[in-house]
């Protein structure tokens, strides 16, 4: 994303594309809080939320479109809801 | 870019073959031009088959990772309408921006699909692909020989149920760059 010069206008402007349906994707250089560095993401949703002592929190929700090296089990479609951490049924 | 007349060949029982886009090292790099950085130099050797999926089906039949059944949108489109839109895999080269963007148009509807002149898997092993170049809109016919290794693609593999739409725009895309080294590393 280009022509943000604060995290703030970052967020307002993901903020923006999200809202307004745009095809997003992301990647980062160096591993963080569980991204792959150089790896490919799909941006799927943005929301502002509230943690356990009211501090609003910016939260992306992205999807890891790649198979997992190995992993020879899937068959189906993938457009069914995420099910891991963080997700609706995540009780952590 | 590819042949005008493509809509003749298609239905003509005849096996295209791209001589604009050969199946052999010029697919591959610019030997005077070797990418110094995200290059193919130390795979070409590994690559020196060419296959086109009907192909690579029946020799992978029996191996541990057996290619599906061949076709352009997967079993599950042809079922649901729904595109396998996850579990996507790269291949050796760097071109993952390409193949993240992809993967997101396939989650929404029928953008893959709308790319696509062929609405089925083409008989004649020729496609044709609509996309915007340097902002003009484009048809990109290619074949459907790929680069080969281990008994699958070379570079984006088909999906997890059979479809090649992923390879396809990967070898059209490359098409447009002279090469698959020319479109690693988001270059």
């Amino acid at each position: 994303m280009t022509n943000v010069d604060t995290i703030d206008e970052l967020w307002s402007s993901v903020n923006n594309a999200v809202r307004n349906n745009y095809l997003i994707t992301a990647a980062c250089f160096i591993e963080q809080k569980g991204l792959v560095a150089g790896h490919g993401y799909i941006v799927k949703d943005f929301v502002v939320a509230k943690d356990a002592n009211g501090n609003e929190v910016n939260l992306v929700k992205m999807r890891n479109p790649y198979k997992q090296i190995g992993d020879t089990s899937f068959k189906g479609s993938s457009h069914g809801d995420w099910t891991g951490r963080f997700s609706q049924s995540d009780a952590s | 870019m590819g042949p005008q007349d493509w809509t003749k060949i298609e239905g003509s029982g005849k096996l295209f073959t791209d001589s604009s886009f050969p199946a052999d090292a010029t697919m591959l790099s610019w030997k005077e031009y070797p990418r110094t950085v995200g290059g193919l130099a130390k795979y070409l050797n590994w690559f020196q088959e060419f296959k086109r999926p009907k192909d690579l089906h029946s020799m992978a039949i029996n191996t541990k990772n057996p290619i599906q059944s061949v076709s352009l949108f997967g079993d599950e489109y042809d079922k649901t309408g729904n595109l396998v839109a996850g579990n996507i895999e790269q291949g050796s080269v760097g071109d993952n921006y390409l193949l993240t963007v992809a993967a997101a148009l396939a989650e929404r509807g029928d953008f893959i699909p709308k790319m696509f002149e062929q609405t089925k898997y083409s008989d004649e092993g020729i496609f044709t692909i609509k996309a915007f170049v340097k902002g003009r809109p484009e048809y990109i016919t290619v074949d459907d020989v790929f680069p080969v290794y281990s008994h699958n693609t070379a570079f984006a593999k088909p999906t997890a149920d059979g479809a090649w739409w992923l390879p396809l725009i990967e070898k059209a895309f490359a098409k447009v760059h002279v090469n698959y080294e020319m479109i690693s590393s988001g270059t």
